[in-house]
């Protein structure tokens, strides 16, 4: 006997509401662009994360993309949601291999999925040179057998949960697409792709937002991943976050400084660190990398060059992205 | 994007993996499994050059 509360399933109690943990996808609005807002992608990029948690792929040859952040500036067709990704073949670009924009979804948030039937929707549009065949936005979700994968690199036993087409028009429409998670998947992602056609126009681009993964067979109003744009940071700092050391201390050339960095979540494991830009740096001898010490915080060491007063600023990202 | 790869020890028995991308970029990348780059460092003779998560205007 199925659960009710007051005659209506677990899913349909969620229909019109804004709730965190409804939709699988993180960062579906397109909200959160922690690394930037506008990133020239080469051709023949095997994957690049642009928009947090979205990574982009173009590999072939002649297709340089831009992705990059804008309002989606539509109050009639879509009033609640501020922001879109824009997926942009450059302008005299030939290549017309696929393009892909996808999310792979950690492992411990796509078991809660498995052996369940899931409705992906989102919003989109095309530019007015959108060069894909009958305007087709290829949509699919596949699933896996793999932990914590990303499916550029390695995706083992792979299994089609969702494979479509939505007909894209330059005005925003809502796209429902329904399937059913195998009960043997233990990771997921879904990707659209936009299979471009002879020489890109100034506009051969596709806008989306407003990706919603969510269980049962409706597609309910839009709700972030995290429920609030505070939630939905938080959820996207788990992979991904920058963070500032700075530490100042008097040197006597056999002293050293130990500076610990707190990051404002704890990652899903030890980041990738990388600087970001060096500030105040005086009377530094030698700066090492950050280690992990465990939990949310990193540590690095810092000599003076010489006895005296010693500062410096030095900012950081820290990817624990899949 | 190309990558070298050089092991350095930052702490004592602290042992991080230093890459340094064609523009001299330099990322630190944890000896840990469950990290995306060092899975694509160890397989980096069989996977695209350019599989990574790159930082901003990367």
């Amino acid at each position: 006997m199925g659960v009710t509360l007051n005659g209506a399933s677990p899913e349909s109690i969620f229909t019109g509401a804004i709730v965190g943990g409804k939709n699988a996808i993180i960062n579906g609005g397109m909200d959160i662009w922690q690394r930037g807002t506008s990133f020239a992608i080469a051709a023949s990029t095997a994957y690049q994360y642009t928009a947090d948690r979205w990574c982009s792929t173009s590999t072939g040859a002649s297709e340089a993309i831009t992705v990059s952040r804008q309002a989606t500036g539509d109050t009639t067709n879509l009033p609640n949601i501020q922001y879109a990704l824009r997926y942009q073949r450059n302008s005299g670009q030939t290549g017309t291999t696929g393009l892909g924009l996808y999310q792979p979804l950690e492992t411990t948030n796509s078991i809660p999925l498995a052996g369940k039937s899931v409705t992906l929707s989102f919003y989109a549009r095309a530019g007015a040179n959108f060069s894909a065949t009958s305007s087709l936005l290829g949509v699919s979700l596949s699933s896996s057998t793999g932990t914590d994968q990303n499916p550029s690199s390695a995706w083992v036993g792979s299994a089609s949960v969702i494979s479509s087409n939505a007909t894209l028009t330059t005005t925003w429409q809502r796209f429902t697409f329904t399937g059913t998670i195998a009960t043997t998947a233990t990771q997921l992602y879904s990707q659209f792709t936009f299979t471009p056609t002879s020489t890109a126009g100034a506009n051969d681009y596709f806008d989306i937002t407003g990706v919603q993964l969510e269980l049962g067979s409706t597609a309910t109003t839009f709700s972030r991943a995290g429920g609030t744009l505070q939630g939905e940071l938080a959820a996207c700092q788990r992979y991904y976050a920058t963070a500032i050391g700075d530490t100042a201390f008097y040197s006597t050339l056999t002293s050293y400084n130990w500076e610990e960095i707190y990051l404002p979540v704890t990652q899903r494991g030890s980041a990738t660190v990388t600087s970001l830009g060096v500030g105040t740096n005086t009377n530094v001898g030698s700066a090492s990398a950050p280690a992990y010490l465990g939990s949310n915080c990193y540590r690095y060491s810092v000599t003076g060059a010489g006895t005296g007063q010693v500062a410096r600023n030095e900012s950081f990202s820290f990817s624990a992205e899949l | 994007m190309q990558y070298t790869y050089e092991l350095v020890e930052t702490f004592p028995n602290i042992f991080y993996i230093k890459r340094t991308d064609d523009s001299g970029v330099e990322a630190w990348i944890p000896t840990d499994p469950a990290n995306a780059d060092y899975q694509a460092y160890l397989n980096k003779d069989t996977l695209p050059s350019n599989s990574s998560t790159p930082q901003a205007g990367a």
